[in-house]
């Protein structure tokens, strides 16, 4: 009995997502920044079939500071929540009905778009898998990684190359969606620059 | 054993529907209109365009880089109206708008980025900064990696409520560390440069100096993250404070004081007519009296006149009234029929009849016999000034003593208590 439940308590551990520490060390890799314990809030809800255009864009919303995009999963004063499936036509919608000034984006020049986006310091909501979307977390060119965050699994970042990724995200159709904000600032310290 | 198995299945099987880690989402993209849309960029949430698309296809491609944009980060908190004008004011203010423009992000110098202390979705951003008053101000440099470390602190300040100073600061901070830190070849992706890190930030915050928002006390700790002991209040060294200096008693408005000096400016060409000729001179003669030999007057021509005074050959004939070159005061020939030159005589037609008949009628009263006196007296001068005999008090100061004796009478009868008339009906 005791051997049984060593095994059970090692097996839970091993399923059980890590905790995260809000502190973790910047990757400078990622245009996304986020810590896991915020990247957790926008796990896939399984309500109305998922809503994983939602948790990628406020995803985003909540890297670049745009609250009417970041709280898009929950009734607050920017709108209320926006559940279930999406495609472009509903994206538009609610980014006019909340004022979320975003690219919309679909055929071929996404993955133009997508270089563009974490160049630039900015996450994309994307096309990722067959009827999903994920969140592009960053892109390093000069290894050819693409680092993408699932809604399924937010607690980690998952790490694709060049052949993996045009496959992920082909199969979910050419689809981005990019805000149209600033990027956030990198993780401001102190150095003794002068 | 049996049950543990059982018990441990069933516990893996509540775990994995837990953490979603296999969702069977049925629709969560619609691939079919991802499809049917083929190839657009819709730029959306600015309002509907009916030619949005149309517009867009053209720039199917995406925008310029702004990975080599600065960044200017205003730490701000709820109920701060500091905050909210240095807000304003990077909208409103020149100066600011030059390094920063919320309106207009894609034309912005920078990238302008404002946070909520109260904001715990972004708290974990500035955990290594020590921030003890809001609004504060960050500079950092590009992302690209072109200006070294983009996580390096350039500039940190409080808001000290001038927008001019504080764009000053920020240039200069910007030109100090550009002139130590050399631009470096374009990396790829985020490359971020190790360095070494201080303890202490390098700047004092400046004090709080807008008198219009009161910061919250004691000192707020930043974004609730690190435990900043709040500064040590300065113990205020004594400031000189001046002392009262009695306030200058204003110079009394007599004529000589306001018009040292009378412009006469006609107009050669139209002449002076009778009339006016006549009120000018009654005028200065007035004038010559209270200011007596030390009363100047010129007179000049128009022609002359025009580029020296602001005088329209409408207002002709015109009197200027200067002083050090300035004109003071100014009686234009419109002006003129109006203003009286003349003394005005006092004769019997002038005898104050009310005080006559409050003392035929009441008897004896001091209101009335010094209404009577003062009369008198103006009658006296009046006979004397007619017959060319000098005065003894010339008119300003004997008005001021009619006036002070006039406001003692009423001062007397407001202190005389009011007639009773249930009084006045048994008598």
């Amino acid at each position: 009995m005791k051997r049984a439940s060593f095994l059970l308590c090692g097996i839970v551990s091993l399923v059980a997502p890590s905790v995260s520490n809000a502190q973790e060390p910047a990757r400078p890799e990622l245009a996304v920044e986020l810590p896991a314990e915020i990247r957790k809030w926008f796990l896939n809800p399984p309500d109305y079939g998922g809503s994983c255009v939602q948790c990628s864009v406020g995803m985003c919303g909540v890297d670049q500071n745009v609250p009417a995009a970041a709280t898009l999963l929950w009734d607050t004063e920017y709108g209320r929540a926006e559940r279930g499936g999406s495609g472009p036509s509903r994206v538009a919608a609610y980014c006019e009905r909340r004022g979320i000034l975003a690219y919309n984006i679909t055929g071929k020049s996404t993955f133009d778009w997508m270089r563009w986006a974490t160049a630039t310091g900015r996450g994309a909501a994307i096309g990722a898998g067959t009827n999903h979307f994920q969140t592009l977390m960053g892109y390093d060119a000069s290894q050819g990684k693409w680092y993408v965050c699932n809604n399924n699994s937010p607690q980690r970042i998952d790490v694709y190359d060049e052949a993996a990724f045009r496959r992920l995200h082909l199969a979910s159709g050419q689809w981005v969606v990019i805000l149209d904000y600033p990027p956030h600032p990198a993780r401001p310290r102190y150095v003794r620059w002068w | 054993m049996r049950r543990v198995w059982f018990m441990s299945v069933a516990l893996l099987a509540v775990c994995s529907a837990a953490l979603g880690q296999v969702p069977q989402n049925t629709y969560v993209v619609d691939r079919d209109e991802v499809s049917r849309l083929g190839s657009v960029v819709q730029h959306v949430g600015g309002g509907y365009r009916a030619d949005t698309t149309d517009v867009y296809v053209e720039a199917m491609g995406p925008p310029a880089s702004d990975a080599d944009k600065w960044f200017i980060t205003v730490l701000s908190m709820k109920g701060c109206p500091a905050c909210e004008r240095l807000k304003r004011e990077f909208q409103s203010d020149a100066s600011l708008r030059a390094l920063a423009n919320p309106a207009d992000p894609k034309q912005s110098w920078s990238h302008y980025n404002v946070y909520q202390r109260e904001d715990k979705s972004q708290a974990w951003r500035f955990a290594a900064l020590k921030v003890t008053t809001f609004p504060t101000i960050l500079v950092q440099p590009p992302r690209s990696g072109r200006y070294g470390d983009p996580g390096v602190v350039v500039y940190q300040a409080a808001y000290g409520g001038r927008p001019e100073k504080l764009a000053r600061e920020i240039t200069s901070a910007i030109r100090l560390y550009v002139s130590k830190v050399r631009p470096q070849p374009m990396a790829q992706g985020h490359q971020q440069i190790d360095a070494e890190y201080g303890i202490d930030p390098p700047w004092q915050p400046n004090p709080k100096e807008d008198p219009l928002a009161p910061l919250p006390l004691p000192v707020v700790d930043p974004l609730d993250v690190l435990k900043i002991p709040p500064e040590p209040v300065p113990t205020p060294t004594p400031v000189p404070v001046p002392v009262p200096q009695p306030k200058p008693t204003p110079v009394e408005s007599t004529p000589v004081a306001e018009y040292p000096e009378a412009v006469v400016i006609t107009d050669a060409d139209d002449g002076l007519d009778a009339a006016n000729d006549g009120r000018i001179k009654g005028i200065l003669a007035g004038l010559r009296r209270e200011r007596g030999k030390n009363f100047k007057v010129r007179f000049m021509d128009f022609a002359q006149a025009k580029d020296k005074y602001a005088v329209r050959r409408d207002e002709l004939p015109a009197v200027l009234f200067t002083a050090d070159g300035r004109i003071e005061d100014k009686i234009s020939g419109r002006l003129l029929p109006f203003v009286q030159t003349d003394r005005r005589e006092v004769g019997i037609s002038d005898l104050p009849w009310s005080a006559i008949l409050t003392l035929v009628s009441t008897g004896f009263s001091i209101p009335a016999v010094i209404t009577l006196a003062v009369w008198g007296v103006r009658f006296v001068r009046s006979r004397r000034q007619a017959a060319g005999k000098t005065l003894l008090l010339d008119d300003a100061l004997f008005e001021q003593i009619a006036a002070m004796v006039q406001s003692l009478i009423e001062k007397q009868q407001d202190k005389k208590p009011p007639t009773d008339p249930t009084v006045a009906q048994k008598k």
